[in-house]
């Protein structure tokens, strides 16, 4: 996986709903390239080190994650002058409305309310992939 | 009536205060009345010295007057003499009316009438006199009889003078005491006035800092309850999808391996996962109700009802017969009362649907002054005796194996209309149907 390109970067604390995004995503052939961090902490640190020049095409991000969360991860990613221009989707369990103004106001490109029902989970990560990685152009 | 908040001792001391201010203000009255009648007493008491001292000198006059004429035989003086008589007579007359309540001093008067008459009598026979003998009569004039007649009257109208004086004095006196009394009691009465402010000061206060801490702690219970429901809709969700997600795995995986009742157990837990995410959706939208603004607007209702059901037939493809009513337009927050209406119709839609013919009937009519709207169905209905749980959270009057549903959708309704002070009642009878009544306030009425 190193020398390839990673295509979607997945900052999710919980392994089984990672899990789940996974399965979703290989089901539709979209997680050959895809790195999974469970820690925030580690997840920046693979961002942000020195030299660093990953540029995933997409980053979902988890919002309730413990140490650092998902709104200030997603405020250093957009805050930096060359990794903002990534694409970065919100998946998160809850749709208070706080969070939802606050993302945006922080500049996110999606925010997704996780469905419990997998199927529609399914359908979620199914338009998601295929918005991201194949029908936008990001710039070069 | 005015209803009241106040507890028994606010009540008491109410009360005690009011009484004290009653009782001070009839003293104050009451000795300031005492002292206006003394002080009119005082006056009167002189005037009847004044009429006695008249009176004393009317009678020096007469003696006078009748001097002067045995010397000059003038006439002219006699008529002066009839002048004084009638002075004298006219202050007798006052001072009788002006003593009528002393008896000591009427016998006085009466006494100095007869006097009075016997001196006048006397006169008349010294006029006579003088007539015939100008001699005789002068040593009529200066006899003892005359002027013994002379000093009983002026005997009796000192001591006249003697007692109205002494009146008068205690009269004064007593005014002068009873005018302390009122300004005491008037004292006592403002700064009784004043305390009893000074308390209500401070009771009213009290109150409202007592107000102001329970409006601090509800705030602090609303902050706690708003983070409970955020870790609820959080938390509690995403087990819950594991749940559901991977035992759909399972299914779809391993399906064909598991057989018939593997697969129907597998059904079961999928089931009431989603259950139990409905539930916890509800919930959320319940508490979140209860800190959310009414914004409102025109609601045109007919067409608002006309779109829902259209949504609802898309989604349920009955048979079902409705029949709506002309529906008045009404003020409400537009995005709870659709939510109020989606909740009723989709209700009736889902406990008629087992019915032969099921018909819904949708209308609205005037009463005291608003309008109520009503939306009645032939299906299963319910039983009136149980009609208290009916708007109550997760309270359901049916199985979920015969109707689904959480038992939020009334509760929601009922929090909706309540927000809109307006009220929610329904009528029905097991397997005749059910109607829901509504009608909510104009918030400028």
């Amino acid at each position: 996986m190193t020398n390839k390109q990673v295509e979607i970067l997945l900052i999710e604390d919980n392994i089984d709903d990672a899990e789940l995004a996974i399965r979703a995503l290989k089901k539709r052939n979209l997680a050959n390239n895809l790195l999974h961090i469970s820690d925030s902490e580690e997840a920046l640190e693979y961002l942000f080190t020195e030299g660093s020049n990953n540029y995933p095409k997409l980053i979902l991000l988890d919002l309730k994650m413990p140490k650092i969360d998902g709104i200030q991860v997603l405020r250093r990613i957009k805050s930096d002058p060359e990794k903002k221009v990534i694409p970065v989707v919100m998946l998160t369990s809850s749709k208070e409305e706080r969070d939802i103004v606050e993302s945006y106001n922080l500049g996110v490109n999606a925010y997704i309310v996780k469905p419990v029902q997998f199927d529609k989970f399914l359908e979620v990560v199914d338009q998601l992939g295929m918005f991201w990685l194949l029908i936008n152009q990001p710039p070069k | 009536m005015m209803k009241l908040y106040l507890d028994k001792k606010a009540l008491l001391g109410f009360i005690v205060a009011l009484s004290i201010l009653i009782l001070l203000g009839y003293f104050s009255y009451r000795n300031n009345n005492h002292f206006i009648k003394s002080r009119e007493l005082s006056f009167r008491a002189t005037k009847v010295l004044n009429h006695i001292e008249q009176a004393q000198t009317n009678t020096v006059q007469l003696e006078e007057i009748l001097a002067k004429y045995l010397l000059t035989g003038d006439s002219f003086l006699l008529e002066s003499y009839d002048e004084a008589v009638k002075s004298a007579t006219e202050h007798y007359k006052r001072l009788l009316e002006m003593t009528r309540d002393n008896a000591l001093q009427q016998g006085r008067i009466d006494s100095f009438r007869v006097f009075g008459i016997k001196k006048l009598e006397l006169h008349k026979e010294i006029i006579n006199m003088y007539a015939a003998s100008k001699p005789k009569a002068e040593s009529m004039i200066n006899s003892s009889p005359n002027k013994n007649l002379s000093v009983k009257i002026a005997e009796l109208l000192s001591k006249m003078r003697d007692q109205e004086e002494e009146l008068l004095n205690q009269r004064m006196k007593r005014a002068t005491i009873e005018i302390s009394y009122f300004q005491t009691t008037f004292s006592v009465l403002m700064i009784s006035t004043f305390l009893i402010l000074i308390a209500v000061l401070l009771v009213i206060n009290r109150s409202f800092r007592a107000r102001l801490i329970a409006e601090q702690k509800a705030q602090i219970v609303n902050e706690e309850l708003e983070s409970f429901t955020y870790s609820v809709s959080h938390d509690l969700r995403a087990p819950l999808r594991s749940i559901r997600g991977f035992t759909e795995i399972l299914q779809e995986e391993y399906g064909t391996t598991l057989g018939q009742e593997g697969n129907r157990l597998l059904h079961i837990v999928m089931r009431n996962a989603s259950r139990m995410g409905q539930l916890i959706d509800d919930l959320l939208d319940f508490s979140r109700l209860g800190k959310r603004t009414l914004t409102y607007s025109k609601i045109q209702v007919g067409q608002l009802v006309t779109e829902i059901i259209q949504e609802l037939i898309a989604q349920t493809h009955g048979n079902v017969k409705w029949e709506i009513q002309k529906l008045d337009d009404t003020y409400g927050d537009a995005r709870m009362m659709r939510q109020v209406w989606e909740n009723l119709i989709s209700n009736s839609l889902k406990y008629s649907k087992k019915v032969d013919k099921p018909t819904i009937e949708i209308g609205s009519f005037p009463k005291h002054g608003t309008t109520v709207y009503y939306i009645k169905d032939n299906g299963v209905g319910f039983d009136m005796k149980y009609s208290d749980k009916l708007f109550k959270v997760f309270q359901r009057l049916h199985n979920i194996q015969e109707f689904e549903g959480t038992g939020v959708g009334l509760a929601l309704v009922h929090r909706i209309i309540s927000k809109h002070n307006g009220v929610i009642w329904a009528e029905a009878k097991v397997n005749e149907g059910a109607s829901f009544f509504f009608y909510i306030k104009n918030p400028t009425v």
